[in-house]
């Protein structure tokens, strides 16, 4: 009998035995499903985070590169525009009624956007081919002056300076305007964006507009892009912020915040 | 049945484990194939922050030649390129076509991404034909492209990278092996500098005139509508009150301020009206922006041209040397001239006086050089001075002190009386040598001596610019100092600036 009794219990499990390994199971379970989803929480915030570095990185990269060729720079809020010079520490904030309207030089042949190899929107107004041979530069009475830009039509005075003039005189403007700002990216689609839009001299409609920056607002956090100047204008301090959203609560209770100061090249004109 | 129950129990485990395994697989892969994309992304812009940083030291590399060439050769068409690698993409067009710089001497950055610059070229851009007697002196246009190395040839996780980057990632090498890369190329265009820039320019201390009236502005005797009649040389200073009176009289002090103490005056202005920029190097405290530290008594100055960024070598100019000359010897009687490539050449052995030059003949343009081994010093008195007919082009070299007393150096009614006309150059190398003027002297001249002491005294009135030492005016009376703006695009060029930046974003690589 003993051992058949022995053997029957070996079989089986008793009810306690039963009920504490259900037991641990279910605290086993447990801590992977709470582990599982503290890892899902923290893999989606970190692609978040992720996200919004590369957003800022390529907004800043974006209006930094224009900035670096401006010849103007200004704020625009509805019709009131303000130059953008020593702001004494106030940063002014791009947003969906707060344009920065960068004028960079209308340097290309034409503002038409093709993107086919050496169509005339990816071609210098002034290209050493173009000088070389065309007549129109080529037919100076001195001949040191063939090959090269007629001297009313390359040069203008800003601040009693000579600069560079990038459209022939004849032309509206020299000026090609860029404009950044912030809104939905259609009527259909409410994902806030970051556009950069290029304005043609004279013209009130955009040539180009380019997306730069999606998802920079949404209900959990803001990536804010903002600019202030100094020396007269001839420095501007960009900066992006956003708050990460590592904490179970959402946001955390520190923004992470980027600067890039640029040095104008050109001389400003306004 | 006991060896069954553990095989059991051992396949329980096993399945486990691979359970185990396999989450922490996917979630690895998942993290990786999320992730990485995005790091690469910020790998890949800082690739493309570098490639600029390539392209403008290509270009900082080309101004910093022609800068060195200028102080070499006063002929910007004659610089030295072939003998440093440069040759013409197209030999045909020699006079302003593009020249590259062989692939040899391109600028190398190396770093982990390997930046380099791939391509470095300058052109004429355009030549300066404006005036009576244009120079046709050049604007070069300096393109630089260079490229970074990119961390592999894969995507980031963001299209828009793509379109600002605009990397290669597809490319290859000559050889054909994988060569993933980004470039950028800017394009600069360097204007001539020219030595007279502004009205004043001092090596120390810069004191302006304390009278209500004495002024600093400008004018251009080349632009009629700048100027008033004058003569065939030019327009001359309208007058004060004269709407044809232009704002552009800067002027700049080059002194600085102890380390110890940057900030406080390197100008003073006395509550003189200065029409012009001011600018000093430093002494300016930039927590105070509406303040100027750096000059005192700004009543007279439009403060918002005030600035405090001077920085510019002031180069101190030598006799020339002379193989063959006019004349030799004590101050002569007379004085003629020669052409511009053989001008007339005197080599004055003591002190010169008040002396005026013989004017060729009509419709000609003559042209004379004088060398002083001593002192240049015109007296006092109503014929006293230098006469420079308005068909001549004097330069002078003065190897003492200069004084004008109270003459007319430039401003007879025989004279130009436009200071292109007659340049003079401060070349004594003694510790202080002293220009001079007094009383109501009228001084219609360039002068560059940035190792002289400059005294006005009185109500001497000075059309031209200056390039001293230090520069002073005891009273100031109804003077004044008016700078010709034909100076800012004529005469030596002292070097190169940049008249534009652009970074080409569209132009196909």
């Amino acid at each position: 009998m003993r051992p058949l009794l022995t053997a029957k219990r070996a079989a089986g499990f008793t009810l306690a035995e039963l009920l504490v390994s259900v037991a641990i199971t279910g605290i086993i379970l447990g801590i992977l499903v709470l582990a599982g989803a503290g890892i899902n929480r923290r893999l989606w915030a970190t692609e978040k985070f992720l996200n919004e570095v590369g957003n800022e990185n390529r907004m800043m990269d974006s209006v930094a590169m224009d900035l670096r060729r401006a010849v103007r720079v200004s704020f625009l809020n509805g019709s009131t525009s303000t130059p953008i010079k020593d702001t004494s520490g106030t940063y002014y904030s791009i947003n969906s009624s707060n344009t920065l309207v960068i004028s960079i030089p209308d340097y290309y042949a034409s503002n038409t956007p093709n993107n086919s190899a050496g169509s005339s929107y990816k071609t210098a107004r002034y290209t050493r081919a173009a000088l070389n041979s065309a007549a129109t530069y080529n037919s100076n009475g001195v001949s040191l002056l063939n090959g090269t830009v007629p001297w009313s039509d390359a040069q203008m005075t800003v601040g009693g300076k000579r600069v560079t003039r990038f459209a022939p005189i004849s032309a509206t403007s020299d000026e090609l305007q860029v404009r950044y700002y912030t809104g939905a990216r259609s009527s259909s689609d409410p994902t806030v964006c970051l556009f950069r839009a290029e304005y043609p001299p004279g013209s009130t409609t955009a040539s180009y507009i380019r997306e730069v920056a999606e998802g920079i607002s949404d209900a959990r956090s803001t990536t804010l892009l903002s600019i202030s100047g100094r020396n007269g204008g001839s420095v501007l301090r960009l900066q992006s912020s956003f708050t990460p959203v590592f904490k179970r609560t959402g946001a955390s209770s520190a923004t992470t915040t980027a600067y890039v100061d640029v040095n104008i090249r050109n001389l400003r004109r306004d | 049945m006991k060896n069954r129950h553990l095989s059991r129990s051992k396949a329980s485990v096993l399945l486990a484990c691979l359970v185990v395994i396999a989450t922490i697989g996917f979630s690895v892969a998942a993290y990786f194939g999320t992730f990485i994309p995005k790091y690469r992304g910020t790998h890949q812009g800082a690739a493309w922050q570098e490639s600029l940083h390539g392209a403008e030291a290509g270009a900082d590399y080309a101004m910093s030649l022609i800068n060195g060439w200028c102080a070499s050769s006063t002929n910007p068409n004659a610089y030295p390129w072939t003998a440093n690698s440069w040759s013409y993409t197209n030999a045909l067009y020699a006079a302003n076509g593009e020249r590259t710089l062989d692939g040899s001497q391109l600028p190398i950055l190396g770093g982990p991404n390997n930046v380099r610059v791939l391509k470095l070229s300058v052109d004429v851009f355009t030549r300066e034909a404006s005036g009576t007697s244009p120079s046709y002196n050049p604007w070069f246009r300096i393109r630089s492209t260079a490229r970074a190395d990119l961390p592999g040839k894969f995507v980031s996780s963001d299209r828009r990278d793509a379109d600002l980057r605009r990397m290669k990632l597809g490319a290859k090498n000559g050889s054909g092996a994988s060569d993933p890369h980004v470039t950028r190329t800017v394009e600069v265009i360097a204007r001539p500098r020219y030595t007279f820039r502004r009205a004043i320019v001092t090596v120390n201390d810069l004191t302006l005139g304390n009278s209500s009236n004495w002024r600093v502005d400008s004018f251009d005797s080349s632009d009629t509508s700048k100027s008033a009649p004058g003569t065939s040389a030019g327009g001359i200073y309208p007058g004060a009150s004269s709407p044809e009176v232009q704002s552009n009289g800067s002027i700049a002090s080059a002194k600085q301020n102890p380390a110890a103490s940057p900030y406080g005056p390197l100008i003073t202005g006395n509550g003189a009206i200065v029409k012009g920029f001011v600018q000093t190097a430093g002494g300016d405290d930039p927590s105070t922006p509406t303040t100027f530290e750096n000059v005192s008594g700004t009543g007279g100055m439009d403060t918002t041209r005030i600035s405090s960024d001077f920085n510019e070598e002031i180069a101190t100019p030598t006799a020339p040397t002379w193989t063959s000359w006019t004349y030799q010897g004590a101050a002569p009687g007379a004085y003629v001239t020669g052409t511009k490539a053989i001008p007339t050449r005197y080599a004055i052995t003591g002190n010169l006086g008040t002396f005026a030059v013989t004017a060729p003949a009509a419709g000609i343009t003559g042209y004379i050089e004088i060398i002083v081994t001593g002192n240049l010093d015109t007296g006092n008195g109503g014929s006293a001075g230098i006469t420079i007919p308005p068909n001549v082009y004097a330069t002078i070299w003065v190897q003492g002190n200069i004084d004008f007393g109270n003459g007319n150096i430039n401003a007879n009614s025989s004279s130009s009386q436009v200071a292109t006309h007659l340049t003079v150059n401060g070349v004594s190398t003694v510790a202080s040598p002293t220009f001079s003027a007094s009383g109501n002297a009228n001084e219609i001249l360039t002068l560059n001596a940035p190792n002289y002491n400059a005294t006005l005294s009185g109500t001497v009135d000075t059309t031209g610019a200056f390039i001293v030492k230090n520069f002073s005016i005891n009273g100031g009376g109804n003077g004044g100092f008016h700078y010709d703006e034909t100076l800012g695009s004529t005469g030596t060029i002292a070097g190169w600036d940049v008249a534009s930046n652009f970074e080409d974003t569209r132009t196909d690589l």
